[in-house]
């Protein structure tokens, strides 16, 4: 018997290519995978998106930037002289022919599953700033690095906070910090590397606060300076930028899509992925230091006024209160989030709207975690496609299977679904409910 | 003690119902409230060919009040046409609602576009519905499950279902993965799983599931009616201004055991955005932000299974069969009635009963074509 020609079965992804390895992320765990699978032979497509679209830096995405870019970011053309500079390695990669693809990021990786039967193979949905295309792939290697941590300090929506990553990335890949003046939050390695990359590059140090402290990131529109309490008394300095360098986590976000295990490894940053026939997990995406940031999350969410998820605007005092968006005006359930049982960061997240903005709950996945973990660690919260915020005209590029539009139909196509379901369901002679005439499936 | 089986909207607004006029409810869920196509869905509450939609819309406008907790529901519907094909149909599903004395405007460009200024120049022209609406789906779900428990009822959470004890005719008790729930009457309201559990005590309910996608855009300016859609796309403006929409195509699957199917999802995402940025070109540079999917339960004639069991005769089978979001409110108090008094007196159900699939082949999917394709 044929198959309902208005479900995927038969439909086809067209694909701008295919190859035995794709490595998503050009870092050095990137470059060295992408390096060793071209010398083996393999065709191999080395994906970064960096340079990335100054909008979605403006997103903070992927790393905290705080808006402490400098107009250069702005030439396109400039940028990727810069990364091809600051990242040597690309060069050999290209001469060992590997196909690399700056300014290209990864939004979406579709394997065929239980629940996907009708994909063909692996894809892994790409796009530049103007449309986005599909590749095929045998194996993927996904080298995407780490992302910062946000503690919601107050004051860290400020224009001026930064992460460790965002700021390594303003200062070394894109040549385009903008501040002359830090403060570095944060004990550990991180911290410490920052510091010394401003030493190095003549930035000027305002502070070093290297445990939680009660703390207030000071300014009217942007960061002004820091006040923090030490030994009793508080204490300020006068900065423009503040670097939260208090840990990273593992940037997992391709893994979790394409159905990776995902792990609780406190050891290994937080949450981490694990591999999967086909897919490799290297450098920092697999794992990073050991998790430093639970007295400052601590510290921070029991403040009920701390902006937890900017986007939406919800404060650590909504999310005990389970409350509904503001817009609704309405307050929680009385037990607050007790009235949910055991607590997942997903429900939580579409009752509450903390982690539904348009930063895709970079800047507060991770405190949100902390907040609903205060009793047992919370399963981790899902990642969709895209995994960046892509324009409508952007995806809409991307190429589709004629059958595909042809078939197109609002909701199943099954004709007797539309008729009134108070009269007998029509004779059909080869299917129950009869099908919707390609002219009427519409609908 | 009455069991409902599944905390989607189907069960939950049964045991709101149930629980409002004091009988005790469990309702029994085998992981988050909502957690499947009730909290996953397009939030549309317009079901003309139901005999349930006058029961619908004049519940809905209530429900915010009666529940205690906001579901976001808002009233109307604008449907925008990009060919005459398109708004030709559009007015064949309009008369339904028409002939039943719900009143329907005709938009021209410059009407649609008043009311959506990101209406393009493709617009040939569009229907205003005076009647049917849209809702938040998680809230409205969790806002069920507040009021029942607010009600008196009890609602047991990552606990499984796994059988039911007959006894003399009757289900005398609900067997859980938390042990044995004793029990006068069982309402099976599992979704997609509904099948399964009825062949556990001999019955066929035949539900096929298949697996749909929604994606959604960052927030825009808020219009004054959200419930805007067309080009073969269902979806609304959320009131937080997102555009939500989803369609196309559906891909059928097998369940696996006693779990939902992960509902993952395709490029078919970026279908939804090419017709979405076709229907609405003035808001192309919105930007994409998340997707998600969801398992649908089908029945073969696309109509929902309302159902009261002859034997075991306290038994009531319900499963929506793809439209169970909207007309949940309706639903649940048609099936409470079915539970209480062994029908429905506001709407009439004759057509939903499991006896229509009675000679069904045993291989009815692979001949609808609805078989999951092999791994
Ligand atoms: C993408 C999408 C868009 C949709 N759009 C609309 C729309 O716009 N308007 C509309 O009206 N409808 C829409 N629908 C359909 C609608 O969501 C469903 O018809 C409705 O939610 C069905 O509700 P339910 O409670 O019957 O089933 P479900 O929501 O599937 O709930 C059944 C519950 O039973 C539980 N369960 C299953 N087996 C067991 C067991 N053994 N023990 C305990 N619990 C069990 C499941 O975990 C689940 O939570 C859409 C659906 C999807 C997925």
């Amino acid at each position: 018997m044929s198959s309902d020609p208005t479900s995927l079965a038969g439909k086809e992804f067209p694909l701008r290519g295919r190859f035995a390895t794709v490595v998503v992320g050009a870092g050095e765990a990137g470059i060295t995978a992408a390096l060793a699978a071209a010398e083996a032979g393999q065709s191999v497509l080395l994906v970064d998106e960096h340079p990335l679209d100054p909008g979605l830096m403006g997103m903070d995405i992927p790393w905290l930037f705080g808006g402490r870019l400098d107009a250069a970011v702005q030439n396109q053309a400039r940028m990727e002289e810069r990364i091809v500079a600051a990242r040597p390695g690309l060069e050999a990669a290209m001469s060992a022919g590997v196909e690399v693809a700056l300014g290209t990021s990864a939004w979406g990786g579709f394997l065929r599953s239980a629940s996907s039967r009708a994909l063909a193979g692996p894809m892994l949905g790409l796009a530049d700033r103007r449309s986005a295309w599909l590749v095929g792939f045998e194996r993927i290697v996904v080298a995407t690095g780490a992302r910062d941590v946000v503690v919601p300090l107050p004051g860290w929506t400020l224009p001026g906070v930064m992460g460790a990553r965002g700021f390594d990335a303003a200062l070394r890949l894109y040549g385009a910090f903008a501040g002359q003046r830090i403060a570095v939050l944060g004990g550990g390695v991180l911290a410490a590397g920052v510091a010394a990359a401003a030493r190095a590059a003549g930035i000027g140090i305002a502070a070093e606060i290297c445990a939680a402290a009660p703390l207030r990131i000071e300014g009217a529109v942007e960061v002004e300076g820091i006040a923090w309490q030490e030994g009793g008394a508080w204490r300020q300095a006068a900065c423009d930028t503040v670097v939260m360098a208090i840990d990273t986590v593992p940037n997992l976000e391709l893994p979790d899509l394409l159905g990776c295990p995902i792990r609780w490894d406190p050891a290994r940053g937080g949450f981490v992925p694990e591999a999967m026939p086909g897919v490799q997990v290297v450098g920092d995406a697999a794992g990073t230091a050991p998790m430093a940031r639970a007295g400052w999350m601590a510290a921070a969410l029991a403040e009920p006024h701390a902006v937890v998820c900017a986007c939406e605007e919800v404060l650590a005092g909504d999310l005990r209160a389970l409350r509904p968006p503001r817009y609704l005006g309405a307050e929680g359930p009385e037990a607050g989030l007790a009235a949910l049982g055991p607590l997942n960061q997903d429900q939580v997240k579409r009752l509450t709207r903390a982690g539904m903005g348009a930063c895709q709950g970079r800047r507060c996945r991770d405190a949100v975690h902390a907040l609903v973990s205060a009793e047992r660690v919370a399963p981790h919260a899902s990642h969709r496609a895209p995994l960046r915020p892509l324009p409508l005209s952007v995806l809409a590029a991307l190429e589709e299977d004629p059958a595909l539009r042809a078939n197109w139909t609002g909701w199943f196509g099954i004709a007797a679904q539309w008729l009134p379901h108070w009269e007998p369901v029509p004779e059909h002679p080869e299917f129950i409910g009869g099908r919707l005439t390609a002219e009427d499936a519409g609908k | 003690m009455i069991v409902i089986v599944g905390g989607g909207v189907t069960g939950l607004s049964t045991a709101f119902w149930l629980s409002r006029q004091g009988h005790p409810v469990t309702v029994v869920e085998k992981g988050i409230l909502g957690w499947e196509a009730s909290g996953r869905n397009g939030g549309g509450c317009t079901h003309p060919y139901s005999p349930l939609f006058r029961e619908e819309q004049r519940l809905w406008p209530m429900m915010d009040e009666m529940l205690g907790h906001p579901t976001e529901w808002r009233p109307f519907r604008i449907k925008v046409a990009l060919d005459e094909g398109q708004l030709d149909r559009l007015w064949k599903s309009t008369r339904l609602a028409t002939d039943q004395g719900f009143a329907a405007e005709a938009l021209d460009r410059a009407q649609l576009r008043e009311l959506c200024p990101w209406v393009g120049p493709a617009a040939i022209g569009g229907i205003f519905w005076r009647y049917g609406g849209h809702a938040n789906p998680q809230r409205t779900s969790q806002a069920y499950a507040w009021a029942v428990e607010r009600q008196g009822g009890r609602i047991l959470q990552h606990t499984t279902v796994t059988g039911l004890r007959l006894a003399g005719g009757r289900a005398v008790a609900v067997e859980t993965s938390a042990g044995e729930i004793g029990c006068d009457a069982v309402v099976l309201a599992a979704g997609p799983h509904t099948a399964q559990l009825a062949e556990r005590f001999g019955h066929r309910i035949p539900v096929a599931p298949a697996r749909a996608e929604i994606m959604v855009t960052e927030p825009l300016p808020l219009l004054a009616h959200g419930g805007i859609d067309g080009n073969g796309l269902y979806g609304r403006q959320t009131l937080r201004g997102n555009l939500a929409y989803g369609g196309g195509p559906h891909e059928w699957l097998d369940l696996d055991g006693d779990a939902t199917p992960r509902a993952v999802n395709t490029p078919v995402v970026a279908s939804l955005a090419r017709r979405l940025a076709e229907m609405f070109p003035g808001a192309a540079h919105a930007r994409v932000i998340r997707s998600w999917g969801g398992i649908i339960e089908n029945t073969p004639d696309g109509r929902p299974i309302l159902d009261r069991l002859t034997d075991p005769d306290n038994v009531v089978v319900a499963t929506m069969s793809s439209v169970g979001f909207g007309l949940s409110p309706a639903s649940g108090r048609a099936i409470a009635q079915l539970v209480a008094q062994g029908a429905c007196d506001f709407a009439d159900l004759s057509q939903l009963k499991a006896a229509r699939f009675g000679n069904l082949p045993l291989d009815w999917r692979a001949r609808q074509g609805w078989e999951a394709l092999p791994l």
